[in-house]
């Protein structure tokens, strides 16, 4: 093994001890023959396993926490607002309808659906009026035939109305 | 990091703030040390620890239990530090800086230990400074944490080579800082 070959293992998976490392019985070889790769290999231990090895863990500062659970709770608040919200306004429009006195919605509710109901059948409504128009026309009439008098004038008139309509 | 239940990570998934605070306990502390030994500054750490939760809570419905729900978090955590460190490293021109604030504390203690350990710890800091994010948080997760390399390529979702490239170059540049000399 050559000391670049070493060197290159020495700072990677010989140094942290691999169990993929299987050239590790090489690397000691070349060691046990290598004066410049041993004191590599102290340098590498002391400037990089020796400085890291001392390192305090530390738990985060109680702050961290009480931030979290405030932006949590706070979302999840926003997100109860708004269906609360809709939900109050839903319940705020029901119950302004219900609030209502009963005749009075009775009343317009009668109304509603009549002008629905002669919105939507003008045609029944025209023959309704027609209907009615001729059957006048045709009781006037036969009182003209009978005991009717000087009455000319209103005969035509009649007539002339009848035309219009019809 | 101790074990967390498939039932507790479904109870924190449909909003229990309990649960999940078991959840928080059980990884906070890794979460904080690889942001903070990433980032090298306490106020970073804070805030990349409370985005990386507030992502894990909102992503936790969405966790799919086909990985280990500790290497979820561990990679959550470390891609969210070194893309914190990145943006953070653009705005200052790349200069990193080594933050004093961050290992103040043990020095006003009167023992000598205290002294030692905060010296230790500002030599730590100098040396994380000189690496760019990606190798930072491979030493971190290597050196610090005790991961071994497939746990790191899971982690950081990467080719286990690329672990060892990583590692190779962190160490060869932390071989050339000052200190004992290796000369070849």
């Amino acid at each position: 093994m050559k000391c670049d070959q070493a060197r290159e293992l020495i700072l990677t998976d010989y140094m942290d001890s691999e169990p993929g490392c299987g050239l590790r019985h090489e690397v000691d070889e070349h060691l046990r023959q290598c004066v410049s790769c041993c004191e590599f290999r102290e340098v590498a231990r002391e400037k990089i396993i020796g400085q890291f090895a001392s390192a305090r863990v530390e738990d985060p500062p109680e702050f961290v926490w009480r931030g979290i659970r405030e932006k949590i709770m706070s979302k999840a608040g926003v997100s109860h607002g708004i269906l609360a919200n809709s939900a109050a306004a839903i319940r705020l429009a029901f119950s302004s309808l219900l609030s209502i006195p009963r005749p009075v919605a009775v009343l317009v509710a009668g109304v509603m659906i009549a002008i629905l109901l002669l919105s939507a059948a003008p045609g029944m409504r025209r023959r309704a009026l027609y209907g009615y128009l001729n059957e006048q026309i045709t009781f006037i009439a036969n009182l003209d035939d009978g005991e009717a008098d000087g009455s000319d004038i209103f005969d035509t008139d009649i007539q002339i109305g009848a035309d219009n309509f019809l | 990091m101790p074990e967390i239940s498939n039932e507790l990570i479904m109870r924190a998934a449909k909003g229990d703030v309990d649960a999940f605070e078991e959840i928080y306990k059980a990884t906070s502390r890794f979460v904080y040390n690889v942001a903070l030994r990433t980032t090298n500054n306490r106020d970073n750490a804070s805030e990349v620890t409370q985005d990386v939760f507030l992502k894990v809570y909102n992503s936790l419905r969405n966790f799919a239990f086909r990985s280990s729900f500790k290497t979820w978090v561990y990679r959550i955590a470390v891609n969210t530090a070194i893309n914190h460190c990145k943006a953070r490293s653009r705005h200052e021109r790349g200069r990193i800086e080594y933050d004093p604030a961050v290992h103040d504390t043990e020095v006003s203690g009167s023992a000598r230990s205290g002294l030692d350990e905060a010296e230790s710890e500002r030599r730590m800091a100098h040396l994380l400074g000189l690496l760019d994010p990606d190798q930072r948080a491979c030493i971190v997760l290597r050196e610090i944490e005790g991961l071994d390399y497939r746990s790191i390529a899971d982690t950081l979702g990467i080719n286990i080579n690329t672990v060892r490239s990583r590692l190779k170059r962190a160490r060869e540049r932390l071989m050339k800082a000052p200190g004992k000399e290796w000369r070849p």
